[in-house]
């Protein structure tokens, strides 16, 4: 699904990844950890062509083929979704018109009028993000829970095989974090090829959404993986004392 | 309600507006002085779609008024004048334009008398290497109390035009409010890195914030929004 090997990126003269290299196959959960300003969230937006990054060297291979120097959009079409941690709001463009336009640019033929309300209101109601925020402007006036409900609510209807969730549970309460997580585990129930990259700087959102492998991130690379475990390791002993306790170090 | 059409065939240069009106301006190609006097306790909308025009348009307003006005012009060279000569009125007026010559957007509101009201919206595409300049003039006089005189310019250059917003608040009296902003510059980036990001490209951007750019401000029915859709639609083509 998604190799990188020994990506080295640079905004100016600061590094911020430095030889990372991380392989997830189909179907598979992976959650990364690591301190502010390790360079996670850099990641995501390096993977989907961030042009404010420059790419020095390595490279991000995508089901076998590079997608280093495609554009964003080109990216996006190939099933590579991010859920952001902070989605921005846009002026004056209706939520509705920007997914009926991301979901007609992967489909030949545009979808129907029809199909698109019933889809979009089922999905909706599913993660009980509020109709009426369909038809207004994106995330005009919305709060942070509402933003992620719509991060969520166009991940399913865009249907990604790869996807990064990039601090989902932040500005989630409780009740709203169990309702996207519980939306984001139906899909990845019915399309069970799709691989989950969960970035995050606490283990709560892990226990909605489990992982299979975790890694902790140091750096700009990553310098421990392990099992599930890990993650409550690192919350109970920090970045530091974690290293030394559970998982795989990484060697070069 | 009473409706008004004014198109080019318009043989006069005075209009006025003595009952609840909406007033439709449709013009292309011309270059006429025309004055709008609205009397007093009227309702004023109007829905302006030009193409062309180097007019110069002067709406008086009475005491008691509220004008609104909705004005979507392509390739414009018109000077505007709103004089508020009486109390309790209020104006917003929002002027989009589509720029693809070298083209100045003059525009004037003189608040003449105290307890009035503009709100002042100016937005530009300017489409092509072309000049394109916004001048807008607030005047309070000293005699006009409790005004409040609001004033945004924005221009969006889709390639390399070059723009320019002159905004100048002339204010005599200290028993106001007035605010003014200007903004010259392409559409945030981290607008189309997240929208690009879902899968539209780059035009398909472009044509969403365009339209919006444009139209968000505007107080229009379906029907007119339809008619400014389809001329917004043909510009990044």
């Amino acid at each position: 699904m998604l190799n990188i090997k020994k990506l080295n990126v640079v905004v100016g003269d600061k590094k911020i990844l430095n030889d990372f290299s991380l392989d997830i196959n189909d179907g598979e959960i992976h959650a990364i950890m690591g301190p502010n300003g390790t360079g996670k969230s850099t990641l995501s937006k390096v993977i989907l062509g961030n042009k404010n990054y420059e790419v020095v060297s390595g490279d991000i291979k995508f089901n076998k083929k590079s997608i280093i120097g495609l554009s964003t959009d080109e990216i996006s079409r190939l099933g590579i979704f991010v859920s952001f941690q902070n989605p921005i709001s846009i002026e004056g463009v209706q939520n509705s018109e920007f997914l009926k336009t991301a979901i007609n640019s992967r489909r030949e033929n545009a979808i129907g009028l029809f199909e698109f309300v019933k889809e979009i209101k089922e999905k909706a109601k599913e993660l009980d993000f509020p109709e009426e925020m369909i038809h207004r402007a994106i995330n005009v006036g919305a709060s942070g829970g509402e933003r992620k409900k719509n991060e969520v609510l166009q991940l399913e209807l865009l249907e990604p095989s790869f996807i990064i969730l990039d601090e989902l549970d932040s500005g989630l309460d409780v009740d709203s974090l169990r309702k996207v997580c519980d939306g984001i585990n139906k899909y990845l129930k019915d399309h069970p090829k799709t691989s989950v990259l969960i970035i995050t700087h606490y283990p709560r959102i892990l226990e909605y959404i489990k992982p299979q492998f975790v890694h902790m991130m140091v750096c700009g690379k990553i310098v421990k993986t392990g099992g599930y475990k890990l993650a409550f390791d690192i919350e109970k002993l920090g970045y530091s004392d974690a290293s030394i306790i559970s998982g795989e170090e990484v060697h070069e | 309600m009473n409706k008004l059409v004014i198109d080019n065939n318009i043989d006069t240069s005075d209009i006025v507006i003595d009952t609840d009106t909406d007033m439709i301006v449709d013009l292309s190609d011309t270059s006429k002085d025309i004055d709008v006097h609205i009397v007093k306790n009227v309702c004023l909308k109007v829905f302006v779609k030009t193409s062309n025009t180097s007019n110069k348009i002067s709406y008086h307003i009475d005491e008691n008024c509220d004008v609104v006005i909705n004005k979507l012009a392509i390739d414009c060279s018109d000077s505007v004048e709103v004089i508020m000569n009486n109390v309790n009125s209020s104006i917003k007026y929002n002027t989009s334009v589509i720029n693809y010559n070298d083209n100045s957007y003059i525009q004037k509101v003189i608040h003449s008398c105290g307890n009035t009201n503009s709100i002042i919206v100016n937005h530009c595409i300017n489409v092509k290497d072309k000049e394109f300049k916004f001048i807008v003039d607030g005047v309070i006089s000293k005699d006009s109390s409790k005004v409040n005189f609001r004033q945004d310019n924005k221009i969006i250059n889709l390639k390399n035009g070059k723009s320019n917003i002159l905004p100048n608040l002339i204010v005599d009296n200290d028993d106001i409010e007035a605010s003014h902003s200007a903004y010259i510059g392409t559409f945030d980036e981290e607008t189309i890195f997240y929208m690009m990001s879902r899968g539209l490209t780059k035009k398909e951007c472009d044509d969403l914030l365009i339209k919006a750019f444009l139209l968000n401000d505007m107080d229009l029915s379906n029907k007119e929004r339809d008619v400014y859709c389809s001329i917004i639609e043909k510009i990044n083509k």
